[in-house]
């Protein structure tokens, strides 16, 4: 059996002489490669008539003459002035600088309203959170009653019931640490 | 020949500084906060199922949780915290229900500790699985709580915070 890179390359009638000759006596006695050599050919024709043929782009001198030419045709065209002799421009007048000076302040206002330092934007962005177990999905928000950022998992596998918490998990503690442990009950109450 | 004392004394003073100078300190090591990390199982049945070791939560806590509506259960009861340092180059991983790794949460710093806080890339494993990664910003007062997986017919929420600088 021919190797994968001749079938390849004889697939793509590619090959000539003793190469084609040898991948051809092969495929006489498999057929079904005659068959998906045809199927390739037929695909390649199908190509080729769908997408457009080759064209060579126009030199460059056509787009030159042919700008050119529009710009002369075009009844709007206003011709250059001398600076301070005649009149102001149609795209241009005393405001400019006036429109050009408070667009800029405008952007810096706004600039400083996003950023946090500004005082005027959020604490904190939302963090990215990425969840590589399918079917794990992960919400995150901004809590105000918790005043924390919250995430919420869905879809997570549930820890098994048969787990029981080890003897040093919540009892051995560094002293001083601030601990978070209380040992008299809570006052439960119920949920609404 | 009885080695004199007064001599003895001046070469152990010579020798202990430079042996300690040779120890090599790695500055990644250097510990720029302390990441506090707490497991709790939340529910709405009986909170005794979580066993004889888990204790009553924080109630200062307990009445943040309940403040957020996705949060909100009847009882809160914490199976274990951890309290590890973040390391300037280095990550670290914290076991708040050591010795098992049913739930390990590794974190490395992205910032240094400023006042908006501690900027870590943080992961929540479950079962030895990455389960979430994140990459939050954590301080002391405003600690991230995660929502996690179901046990016993409540859910386990991991409380992740800067402990508080020693003093």
């Amino acid at each position: 059996m021919p190797d994968e890179e001749l079938l390849g390359r004889w697939l793509e009638d590619e090959l000539s002489g003793a190469e084609r000759e040898q991948v051809e006596a092969w495929v006489a006695a498999n057929p079904q490669w005659a068959e998906w050599r045809d199927e390739t050919r037929a695909w390649k024709e199908t190509l080729r008539q769908a997408l457009p043929a080759e064209q060579e782009p126009p030199a460059v001198e056509f787009f030159d003459a042919r700008i050119g030419r529009l710009v002369r045709e075009d009844p709007t065209e206003e011709k250059l002035v001398e600076p301070g002799t005649s009149g102001t421009s149609r795209r241009g007048g005393w405001w400019m600088p006036v429109a050009a000076a408070a667009g800029m302040a405008f952007c810096f206002w706004a600039g400083m309203r996003m950023s946090p330092e500004g005082g005027g934007g959020t604490a904190g962005a939302m963090p990215v959170v990425y969840t590589p177990e399918q079917g794990v999905e992960a919400s995150v928000f901004q809590s105000d009653g918790a005043d924390a950022m919250v995430i919420v998992l869905d879809g997570v596998a549930a820890i098994p019931d048969s787990f029981e918490i080890p003897d040093r998990a919540a009892l051995d503690r560094d002293e001083g640490s601030g601990r978070l442990v209380r040992t008299a009950d809570e006052e439960e109450e119920p949920v609404q | 020949m009885k080695f004199p004392i007064p001599a003895l004394i001046v070469l152990l003073g010579t020798l202990v500084p430079v042996v300690a100078a040779d120890e090599p300190k790695d500055p990644g090591k250097a510990t720029i906060g302390r990441l506090e990390t707490s497991v709790l199982l939340a529910t709405n049945g009986d909170p005794a199922v979580a066993g004889e070791r888990a204790v009553a939560a924080d109630a200062e806590l307990v009445k943040r949780l309940r403040s957020e509506e996705r949060l909100k259960f009847s009882h809160y009861r914490l199976l274990g915290s951890d309290r590890r340092g973040v390391f300037r180059s280095y990550e670290n991983w914290a076991q708040p229900l050591a010795p098992s790794d049913e739930v390990l949460v590794r974190f490395e710093a992205q910032s240094v500790r400023s006042v908006e806080g501690l900027r870590l890339d943080l992961e929540l494993w479950l079962s030895r699985k990455k389960i979430l990664k994140t990459d939050a910003v954590v301080t002391g007062e405003h600690p991230i709580f995660i929502l996690g997986p179901a046990w016993r017919g409540g859910r386990l929420i991991v409380v992740v915070g800067l402990a508080p600088e020693a003093k």
